[in-house]
């Protein structure tokens, strides 16, 4: 491992990885892989097993069942100060009684390196999260987001393969999460660490991921690139987590090569994604708001195409959203604002069409 | 063109307002301050006013007029100044030894759930709910020359003749030690319950081994505990009477005890008021120094 320059980031892979809390079944059967490198987000709301997924990893609870291995080599038997691996808590656990250096250097002198060399690991840790001449602050002294840096830069020192995250944007204000977000990106990016980070917060995920698990009662729903994720959820969990969705009920009435028919429950048909269910099952349709156009204009490849009648209009800034009724189905649609557009008002007969690829079946009942 | 400003009518409190509170000039902390009245009454009456007596009367010559002949009398005498010597030596034994035994018991306490919590609990309150009195005859007991630990000690065989371990020094500072315990063990025990688990998480993390982590983590965070025992045990043992007087043999003359004999004894008033005096400017002192190096106030408001 060289001074300055790349740390090669580690892989990580987790087997069939569960966790058991007497009956509770908190992490069933994980398995990732993670490439070294890369950005990995663990998305759940709370309860989901990211967390404890997470601490699994950094060895503060032991797997029921499964293995851990970094860089192909099983890291189970070792205490959490033997797997070396970076760890950012969510409260940044900052030892309130050392100063920012001491803090920063914690790592290197339980590595017993000597002092010359901690100092100017020390300063260099603190230069890549901008924090240079901050060394002998007291943490109290420290913003949210300077305190955000220095557990940042207190588990990067030791340059270790992996970083581990547990939501550490929870407690920052938008502003500073969405600049400390691109900071994230930028050091594990320059440093070509891997990082496996845990968070609840969707478009945290979507800005900061290579990949995005996601997780629901223990299971990994998904695990895929952001724009995968958002355009083909494979699961309806995964769909409604993520985003917004329109829910439409119906029976599948086709399914032929790349494309799927839904029969909605008004008798209508419309178009979607190829799905393997066996024709005559009762499915779901999904389709995102911002799909759906109140024009049938520049859209490629076949389109559905209903009447409907709007039924409220919110004027949101960026973009108004509607909520348009097809018989007794309601649809929410969201058109991005335009200068010179003409907003539609309650009672206004319109055509909302969307492509078929923009829908997507999931079967109804389950998950 | 002019413009006229309205004046507003002040509002002005009444002395009923500010009874209740509602005169905002009043800053909050005055405000709840007030509450602490008729406490504030009760020490000035029952507390202040008879330590004012008690150091004027120190100052009082036997011929009478002022004069400051007692305290002459007391550092110029080698037993006088051997006796406060001894008392500042037990009181520091006492808080060391009761460091020794508290640390692990708070950890301990700290750590525990359920019935042990409430077990532990108990045997560390109990002795405090228990009569001063009742409790060093109780030592005696044990610590007898036919008492229960040399009866034991005898039964295995393990001594010959019975361990001298009551009426003498060693007595003293078992007894106090015990009675001082709970003093030393809550803060401490409050200091680790109010410690955050996840910074010993972070240290084992990035590699501090379980010993390194107590040493740099987690003993540093219970030090301001360790300060406000200590200096609890320390303050309350230099005026310990009881236990010395029972546990104690001829030669542990402590302070307190010395103050008592010049009153009930020699009738030397005003020199037990001196005596009094000394011992209450130590005890200032060092909780001034306290207040000054290890912030004590902080120990009383919620750290975040």
């Amino acid at each position: 491992m060289t001074r300055s320059g790349k740390t090669i980031g580690g892989r990580v892979e987790l087997i069939g990885l569960s966790r058991d809390y007497g009956d509770v079944q908190a992490v069933r059967n994980v398995d990732v892989t993670v490439a070294p490198g890369e950005f990995l987000t663990i998305l759940g709301a709370s309860g989901s097993g990211k967390t404890t997924t997470l601490m699994m990893i950094a060895g503060f609870v032991t797997p029921s069942e499964g293995e851990i291995r970094i860089n192909g080599e099983s890291i189970l038997g070792r205490p959490p100060d033997k797997r070396n691996l970076g760890v950012v808590f969510q409260s940044y656990a900052l030892f309130p009684h050392m100063n920012v250096a001491d803090n920063v250097g914690f790592p290197l002198r339980m590595r017993n390196l000597p002092k010359a060399e901690i100092k100017a690991q020390t300063e260099e840790a603190l230069g890549i999260v901008h924090l240079e001449g901050y060394g002998t602050r007291r943490i109290d002294e420290l913003s949210g987001g300077q305190q955000q840096r220095v557990a940042l830069a207190r588990a990067l020192v030791f340059r270790p393969p992996v970083l581990l995250m547990d939501e550490p944007l929870g407690a920052l204000d938008r502003k500073l999460r969405e600049q400390m977000q691109l900071e994230i990106k930028r050091i594990q990016r320059s440093l070509g660490l891997t990082v496996v980070y845990v968070t609840h917060d969707q478009e945290e995920a979507l800005i900061l991921s290579d990949r995005i698990a996601i997780m629901h009662e223990g299971r990994m729903h998904q695990i895929g690139s952001p724009d995968a994720v958002y355009e083909r959820p494979a699961t309806a969990y995964v769909a409604d987590f993520l985003g917004e969705s329109n829910f439409l009920d119906g029976v599948l009435s086709e399914s032929t090569g790349g494309t799927s028919t839904v029969r909605l429950a008004g008798g209508k048909t419309i178009g979607a994604q190829a799905c393997n269910l066996p024709v005559g099952s009762p499915v779901q349709a999904m389709v995102r708001p911002e799909s759906i156009h109140l024009t049938t204009a520049e859209t490629a490849g076949p389109v559905n195409s209903l009447a409907a009648v709007i039924e409220e209009s919110e004027y949101l800034g960026q973009s108004i959203r509607y909520l348009a009724a097809v018989g007794e189905l309601r649809l929410t649609l969201r058109e991005p604002r335009r200068d010179g557009q003409r907003r539609y008002a309650p009672g206004d007969a319109v055509t909302l069409s969307w492509p078929h690829r923009a829908t997507v079946v999931f079967p109804r009942g389950g998950g | 063109m002019t413009t006229t400003v309205q004046a507003v009518p002040k509002w002005t409190p009444t002395a009923l307002d500010r009874l209740w509170g509602r005169d905002p000039d009043l800053r909050p902390a005055l405000r709840r301050g007030l509450l602490g009245t008729p406490g504030l009454l009760f020490i000035l009456v029952f507390f202040l006013y008879p330590l004012f007596l008690l150091v004027e009367l120190s100052f009082q010559a036997k011929a009478g007029g002022w004069s400051s002949e007692h305290y002459l009398r007391i550092f110029n005498t080698t037993v006088y100044a051997q006796i406060i010597w001894k008392t500042a030596w037990i009181s520091a034994t006492v808080t060391l030894l009761n460091f020794l035994v508290a640390y692990p018991f708070a950890v301990a306490l700290a750590r525990s759930k359920g019935w042990v919590r409430i077990v532990l609990l108990i045997s560390i309150l109990m002795p405090f709910w228990t009569n001063l009195l009742v409790r060093a005859y109780g030592w005696i007991v044990v610590l007898h020359p036919r008492g229960l630990i040399n009866t034991m000690l005898g039964g295995l065989g393990l001594i010959g003749e019975p361990v001298a371990i009551v009426h003498n020094t060693t007595g003293v500072l078992i007894g106090m030690t015990q009675i001082m315990l709970p003093y030393m063990v809550l803060p401490i025990a409050a200091q680790i319950e109010k410690m955050d688990g996840r910074l010993l998480q972070a240290a084992r993390s990035l590699g501090a081994s379980p010993l390194r982590t107590f040493a740099h983590v987690f003993f540093p965070l219970t030090l301001p505990g360790v300060f406000a025992g200590a200096l609890m045990v320390f303050v309350l043992s230099l005026g310990f009477f009881v236990i010395p007087a029972l546990l104690g043999g001829r030669r542990d003359i402590l302070i307190a005890q010395l103050i008592h004999f010049n009153l009930t004894k020699v009738l030397n008033w005003e020199l037990a008021a001196a005596l009094s005096t000394i011992l209450l400017v130590i005890t200032l002192g060092i909780f001034l120094a306290a207040q000054r190096w290890f912030r004590l106030n902080s120990l009383w408001s919620e750290v975040k």
